[in-house]
């Protein structure tokens, strides 16, 4: 009996022990820690150089001021490798710790949010960032880019010529969205690429790109620390994609300390970052995966920023709370319609189920005013939007709607799925009032509300009624949005297989030419073509919106939609 | 007299070795087997499920050649076969495979992960034994009184109640409301963590002599382990109550008592004979509660397994989800083994009938 009874517990504690006994010996291998910061004083010191835009003054701080910035994400990136992260989470941080060769111009919005002017002035909004000037040749195909001198990584090496290179032939190499965004700036190969020096780099494209400045800017192509990268790379991958899974080092104001995937990842500012040390010496990034808890967490003051809140949840936080940062500005929320079968292969059809949708009411009620009817499928910001060409009133006008149909043949109406991406807030929402706009004209809509995942893979199936979908272009230029959401043959977004010649034609030769009457004529006809047309439903301009603590400053919006760390500051 | 009595407790020790012995040799000739069933339903189960982890890895912007490029890179283009035997070999090998999620190993996410699981169920059952079984005793003692009944509904309550629902309400009053308990910011909020030992950070920070952390630690498993107790421990209350008033009931304690023997004694031989169901109950609880921390660890951000396999599946990441229904399944294997094994402590007889 006392053998037993001995024998039993005895069991009991091994099987405890051995179910989670290790030593750090055999722990699980640690994400390889980037290379400590070199100490300043190691190192030359940096030549001031003057910013090109003014960096932010913080304001001298009591002592005491918490400098650690806590925030809580829906979910960490999968990876920080630019090649593979497709996710805002992912450029978040990316954009963070590799800071770009060129940046965004800002001042503040018609509604008081510092904001970048690159969605209405195109290349003309950007500034010098790594780069510190450049030449164009006088047939604008060659662009010299002299880089800033004296500019470190948190590592300590100095940013070259090399570091841009091999991120470009990184694009090439990797060729995930490496090579999308090459195609984006329109450079054939790295037979383009020429260093002259050790800070200065000639870049020769094929047909003058209106978009080039901007495509330098993209992640992908901002520089990593290659130094770095070279010790990390192996023979079986010598573009150090296993290191950037999860770690990463730039020249950017911050550097990733550690990053437990799923978990937390924390940065600390980079003492060496050549526009000023930043407020915040530590970010920590927290994963909540439940929003009503980050809201919870912003209310208790346990984090400063909750991002991917619902509209519902944002319009709850208190004014001792939080404050809400929601700005409308390239975000947009389409109906992709299928036009390559089904009812709305017919343009009558499709005209019919814009006429009938009645986009303000979904400003109203989902988003309480902080969002925009959607026209053209593009922001009213774009160089050369031109509202007039869409007749379809955003409240909607059913009887016209109803008058289309029954020229179409679709008198009886007809059921249509939606499909709805079940991991973006307030879009099951937006799906009811779409049904609810278009059962007023006898279109029976099937929501059909799927995981990311399957959404995904349902919507480029090509087996769709209506896929609603939310993005916004990365280049704030009506050719490249349309290309990117419309565009059958070249948009990956587009889903609805919308094949129009005329319609890739002129997108394309605007891609080609510098902005002057050309453009100007070419961007007017492509809006025409797809205010007749109509292959997606233009449903709402959506808000970007966070929840602030209340002592946190300095917001400005980007268009890559993303918080830039640098600007904040704690009062 | 002596040696003989001392013959025979020697022979009973060696019998009570081998019962012991059999039953675990028997165990491992069918766990080979056991865990090779569950991997092929999670291959094949998975596959099943709408999703394209080539797109999910990839972006909706990516073309047609680079999703097929990815796709060769993950094996995903070779026929399900291959495939298929492919996951097995790697599996003996102990490769489970990588991440989509994590871009790690899934055997390194599981081990990073695995203690945090485990502590929020060891402690939840521990909680839930020490209510439920003596709640299960008092109910069979006080059956038509009002704590009687009172203690009869919660049974009734218990596990009818959706444990993320009751999560949120917990935190809502004991967090958000009352500020008695941290908010839902995972084990230790922003707090850095023990030097790993276990990965159980009380046991860890205990080790360590950090009160301070342990106490914070406590604090943070509160009201997961609460969560999780109140719907789970209702099993153990009524199945403690049947195997009490079973066992309390029975001939021999009346014999006893009629025999004069000491009530502390025929009250040990009652417990003993109460003891195999709750054992059983236990067992199956420690089962469920692997299921219910999946849930209670995301609205927790516990940052478990389960959380884990949460975001595995929301991803259409075939190597962690079945890295995990593997897990799972070693998990409860070893779980009733153990079981089993302490029935057999508990009641040798069980042993003679090859349990």
């Amino acid at each position: 009996m006392k053998l037993s009874r001995t024998l039993l517990l005895l069991l009991l504690a091994l099987s405890l022990v051995a179910a989670s006994c290790g030593d750090d010996d055999d722990a699980a291998e640690q994400p390889t820690a980037a290379p400590e910061p070199a100490p300043v004083e190691d190192q030359e010191p940096a030549e001031e150089q003057p910013a090109d835009e003014p960096a932010p003054e913080p304001e001298p701080a009591a002592p005491d001021v918490d400098r650690t910035l806590r925030v809580a994400v829906a979910a960490l990136p999968v990876t920080l490798d630019p090649e593979f992260a497709p996710g805002q989470e992912s450029v978040e941080i990316i954009t963070t710790v590799l800071d770009s060769l060129f940046w965004f111009e800002a001042e503040p919005g018609a509604d008081g949010v510092r904001s970048a002017t690159e969605l209405a002035k195109g290349d003309a909004g950007m500034v010098p960032g790594l780069v510190e000037s450049f030449e164009v040749s006088d047939d604008n195909l060659t662009y010299t880019l002299n880089l800033r001198q004296g500019v470190l990584s948190a590592a300590g090496n100095e940013f070259t010529s090399e570091d841009v290179r091999w991120m470009l032939a990184r694009n090439f190499g990797v060729g995930v969205i490496g090579a999308f965004v090459v195609g984006i700036a329109k450079i054939p190969s790295m037979d383009a690429v020429t260093v002259i020096d050790d800070y200065t780099v000639e870049i020769s494209i094929t047909t003058p790109n209106p978009l080039l400045l901007r495509a330098l800017q993209l992640q992908t192509i901002s520089p990593v620390d290659s130094a770095v990268a070279k010790e990390m790379a192996t023979d079986d991958d010598p573009w150090a994609t296993e290191w950037m899974q999860l770690d990463t080092m730039g020249f950017g104001p911050y550097y990733v300390d550690e990053f437990t995937p799923g978990v937390q990842l924390v940065l600390k500012s980079n003492t060496n970052y050549w526009r000023g040390e930043p407020f915040f010496e530590e970010i920590i990034y927290r994963e909540i995966p439940d929003s009503s808890q980050r809201l919870t967490l912003l209310r208790q003051g346990e984090v400063d920023i909750a991002e991917n809140l619902s509209s519902r949840e944002l319009e709850s936080l208190g004014a001792d709370e939080g404050k809400t940062v929601s700005v409308v500005r390239n975000q947009v929320i389409f109906g992709a319609m299928n036009t390559l079968g089904g009812p709305t292969a017919d343009a009558k059809v499709r005209q019919a189920l814009q006429y009938a949708l009645n986009s303000d009411q979904i400003v109203s009620s989902v988003y309480e005013g902080n969002a925009k009817a959607l026209r053209l499928v593009a922001p009213e910001e774009y160089p050369g939007y031109n509202a007039d060409l869409w007749p379809y009133p955003t409240g909607g006008d059913a009887d016209k709607a109803t008058a289309l149909l029954a020229e179409a043949g679709y008198a009886e109406g007809f059921e249509i799925p939606l499909l709805v991406n079940a991991d973006v807030s307030d879009h099951d929402d937006v799906a009811v009032l779409i049904r609810d706009s278009l059962s007023q004209i006898g279109v029976d809509v099937v929501i059909d509300t799927k995981p990311a995942a399957a959404y995904l893979e349902q919507a480029n199936s090509g087996d769709i009624g209506i896929v609603l979908h939310q993005g916004y272009a990365i280049v704030s230029e009506i050719p490249y949005h349309y290309q990117l959401y419309v565009s059958g043959p070249t948009g990956f977004l587009s889903f609805g297989g919308f094949n129009n010649p005329r319609f890739d034609g002129a997108i394309a030769e605007s891609l080609s030419v510098l902005p002057g009457s050309e453009r100007t004529e070419l961007v007017h006809e492509i809006q025409q073509i797809l205010a007749d047309e109509v292959p997606h439903l233009s449903v709402v301009g959506a808000p970007t919106r966070y929840g602030f603590g209340l002592d946190i400053e300095g917001y400005t919006w980007y268009p890559n939609n993303q918080i830039w760390f640098y600007d904040l500051s704690r009062s | 007299m002596a040696s003989q009595a001392a013959e025979a407790r020697t022979a009973r020790r060696g019998l009570s070795l081998g019962r012991f012995g059999t039953l675990v040799g028997r165990r491992f000739r069918f766990i080979v087997i056991q865990l090779a069933g569950a991997a092929t339903l999670a291959f094949f189960l998975i596959r099943l499920v709408p999703g394209d982890p080539a797109r999910v890895l990839a972006g909706p912007a990516a073309s047609p050649a680079t999703l097929a490029e990815l796709r060769r890179h993950l094996g995903l283009d070779d026929p399900l076969p291959v495939q298929y035997f492919t996951y097995l070999l790697n599996l003996l090998r102990g490769d489970l495979g990588t991440s989509l999620t994590t871009g790690q190993d899934v055997s390194v996410d599981l081990w990073q992960r695995g203690p945090a699981t485990l502590e929020l169920i060891l402690f939840a059952l521990l909680v839930s034994m020490l209510i439920g079984v003596p709640l299960g005793v008092a109910l069979a003692r006080r059956r038509e009184k009002r704590s009687g009944k009172a203690i009869f509904g919660y049974a009734m309550f218990s596990g009818s109640v959706p444990d993320f629902w009751l999560a949120l309400i917990l935190l809502y009053l004991f967090s958000f409301k009352w500020e008695i308990f941290p908010p839902p910011i995972g084990r230790l909020g922003f707090e850095s963590p023990p030097d790993r030992i276990t990965g159980m950070f009380t046991v860890d920070s205990i080790l360590a002599g950090d009160l301070a952390t342990f106490w914070l630690a406590v604090q943070h498993l509160a009201l997961p382990v609460l969560t999780l107790t109140l719907v789970y421990s209702g099993l153990i209350v009524k199945v403690a109550n049947a195997s009490s008033e079973q066992a309390f009931g029975a001939g021999f304690v009346d014999l006893y008592s009629s025999a004069g023997v000491r009530p502390a004694l025929a009250r040990r031989r009652a417990t003993r004979l109460a003891l195999p169901p709750v054992i059983t109950v236990a067992a199956i609880t420690n089962g469920f509660l692997l299921g219910g921390a999946v849930l209670v660890e995301q609205v927790f951000a516990w940052g478990g397994v389960g959380q884990y396999a949460v975001q595995a599946v929301r991803g259409a990441d075939f190597a962690a989800i079945q890295g995990f229904i593997v897990m799972a399944a070693f998990f409860n294997i070893a779980n009733y083994l153990i079981a089993d094994i302490a029935l057999l402590g508990v009641d040798p007889r069980l042993g003679r009938t090859g349990a």
